[in-house]
């Protein structure tokens, strides 16, 4: 999962879905906040778990791993099994590597008239033509219903809506069925 | 024979112990009047610091439970002891003179882990107290009470003593001089539970036997973590002895589905019985204690409804398994049918009534059936069998079989499989109307 700009909710959403999955659906679940500096180790942090020969980190029944480390990422993809949720902050040449080992690939923007701009500039410098845009989830972070239409119509795929999620660690039920159908 | 120089405050009335280096006394204080117990031990003794460590661990206690400690004293020779007077029998000389019943000893058996889990959790560390047996357990005005802390340590100094306790009392790592901890009392108060149920008119109770199995394992590692714990499980059984007597309503009730083997269809006769309940308009709810059926059940049905962490679909209604990340729910207030799976005995300590589920295939019999299969409030179902199988299993285990007919459609609830149910439960007036 990765977005146009940051303070889109890439890291809120990843969380939201990681937490859905191991909290509702039951299933194994690891999350890689793949950053420079975390983010999340104050809250995660605090017990330590081994995943494979690293170490992680158990919290609310999610697996975390932290780390900067595009191979150490792409040997996880690799290896274990179960969901993996990557939250790749910044798409660039070497997290795009990443991207492309990713089974689902979710791209948040927003189409707020202020914000436009940035989603059609991030899909055309590092999306168009180089994935097929149907195998990419695009999401807009508030519904415009203008901004689906004409996404539709330049781009030829959907824009989803993304869930109104209060907090990832609490989710509530209303929150399952979108929940469900991003996966 | 050790001479005692306190004559100025206390008489001596009766000796009540005594060698080369101690004493226990039963004494007066002289100005009150009241009786006291006076421990004497030599200064020579190797065990002369056992006094003193025994008044520095009840010192910090404000609890009726245990005997209050008056005063420490010295003279040349002889450290003196000077505590309450218990004044009552042991539980031995107690359970040697009546057979007692169910209720009396979960009471007793409430009564002796509250007094160990005040030691457990004292305020400074956790104190040992590894001397638990019936002579120490002194019944006085229907209530226990412990005495004798003379090998008591706190957790932290437990490594320093070697190995001691009483044979068939201690725990087994407490006679060897193993690492030990609070479960070597949990193994000892087990023994005296068992002690007490070998003269009681509970001798055949499953569930006491399970929790004493539980409490007395030898490997430390497979006994009842702790005595709340412990407590915990004989107060639920204090209660479900209760509501027997109260006539829970149904409301209140839970009933366990348990498979005698793994694959006997345990969990689509627990989700049929639940669907039994709702179609007569009694609130049930299905609950799966080892996996996430309903949270499966939920990915997979369509037109299902998630309501405050119950899924309702046509007559069923499953309470979903939740991890930490989910908004918490209070439980739903109905009738609840458990599945246990194969093995769920902790959970039987708690249900009022037991479906055994057993197979007819021949690759899935058992050789082997718990032993309270043969309880008032075990009914036994035969799934994938035929009349002459379930009439063999009942003449076997000589009790009523109740054969489950062959399902077509996994989903709804066929008319065969009602009528099982209906006459399983019309033993039980609460729950059919």
């Amino acid at each position: 999962m990765t977005a146009v700009s940051p303070k889109l909710g890439c890291t809120f959403f990843s969380l939201a879905l990681a937490n859905f999955i191991a909290s509702c659906l039951r299933e194994n679940v690891i999350y890689i906040e793949l950053k420079e500096e975390s983010s999340l180790l104050g809250l995660v942090g605090e017990n330590q778990i081994s995943i494979g020969q690293r170490i992680g980190y158990s919290y609310k029944g999610v697996k975390y791993i932290l780390t900067n480390d595009i191979e150490e990422v792409a040997e996880i993809l690799a290896r274990e099994r179960g969901y993996i949720v990557v939250d790749l902050g910044v798409l660039n040449s070497s997290t795009a590597a990443v991207l492309n080992k990713c089974k689902n690939k979710i791209i948040i923007g927003s189409f707020m008239p202020w914000q436009r701009r940035d989603f059609h500039e991030f899909i055309r410098k590092n999306i168009y033509k180089k994935y097929d845009m149907e195998t990419i989830h695009f999401c807009q972070l508030c519904r415009d219903k203008k901004g689906e239409q004409f996404f539709y119509k330049t781009y030829g795929c959907r824009l989803f809506n993304l869930p109104k999620i209060d907090n990832p660690f609490s989710l509530k039920e209303e929150n399952f069925e979108d929940l469900m159908n991003f996966l | 024979m050790i001479n005692i120089n306190l004559d100025d405050r206390y008489e001596v009335i009766k000796t009540l112990q005594q060698s080369a280096a101690t004493a226990v006394v039963l004494v007066r204080h002289k100005k009150i009047g009241a009786l006291r117990i006076l421990k004497a031990i030599s200064k020579a003794s190797p065990d002369a610091h056992s006094i003193l460590s025994e008044a520095h661990l009840l010192q910090g206690f404000n609890s009726t439970l245990l005997p209050t400690i008056y005063e420490v004293e010295e003279d040349d020779e002889v450290y003196y002891l000077i505590e309450e007077y218990i004044d009552g029998i042991s539980l031995r000389e107690y359970l040697l003179s009546k057979v007692i019943t169910k209720d009396e000893l979960i009471k007793f058996a409430i009564e002796i882990c509250s007094i160990v889990e005040l030691l457990h959790k004292a305020e400074k560390e956790p104190i040992l107290y590894l001397d638990m047996k019936p002579d120490h357990l002194i019944i006085q005005q229907g209530r226990i009470r412990l005495i004798d802390f003379g090998i008591s340590v706190e957790k932290s100094k437990s490594r320093q003593i070697k190995p001691h306790g009483t044979p068939n009392w201690a725990a087994p790592e407490q006679l060897r001089g193993d690492f030990l901890d609070e479960r070597c009392d949990i193994y000892a108060v087990g023994k005296v539970i068992d002690f007490m149920r070998s003269n009681s008119y509970a001798k055949d109770d499953f569930k006491l036997a399970y929790l004493i199995e539980k409490a007395t394992a030898e490997n430390v590692e497979f006994r009842t973590k702790s005595i709340s714990l412990l407590k915990e499980q004989l107060i639920t059984l204090q209660g479900s002895m209760g509501n027997e007597k109260l006539r829970k309503k149904h409301l209140e009730k839970r009933i366990a589905v348990v498979g005698a083997n793994t694959s006997v269809g345990t969990t689509h006769i627990a989700i049929s019985l639940c669907k039994f309940f709702n179609k007569r308009k009694i609130d049930t709810y299905y609950q799966d204690i080892r996996e996430n059926t309903v949270n499966h059940i939920w990915k997979s049905m369509k037109g299902a409804r998630l309501e405050e962490g119950v899924l309702y679909h046509d007559s069923f209604r499953g309470i979903m398994n939740y991890g930490d990340a989910i908004e918490k729910h209070r439980p739903p207030v109905g009738l609840r049918v458990i599945d246990c799976g194969k093995e769920a005995m902790d959970i039987l300590l708690s249900v009022d009534i037991i479906i055994y589920v057993i197979s007819g295939r021949p690759w899935q019999q058992v050789m082997i059936y718990p032993p309270w299969i043969k309880e008032k409030n075990v009914y036994i179902i035969n799934n994938f069998s035929n009349k002459i199988t379930s009439i063999k299993k009942a003449k076997e285990l000589g009790k009523r079989v109740y054969m489950y007919p062959l399902i077509k459609n996994q989903v709804d609830l066929s008319k065969e499989e009602e009528r099982v149910f209906t006459a399983i439960f019309k033993n039980e007036k609460d729950y059919i109307k």
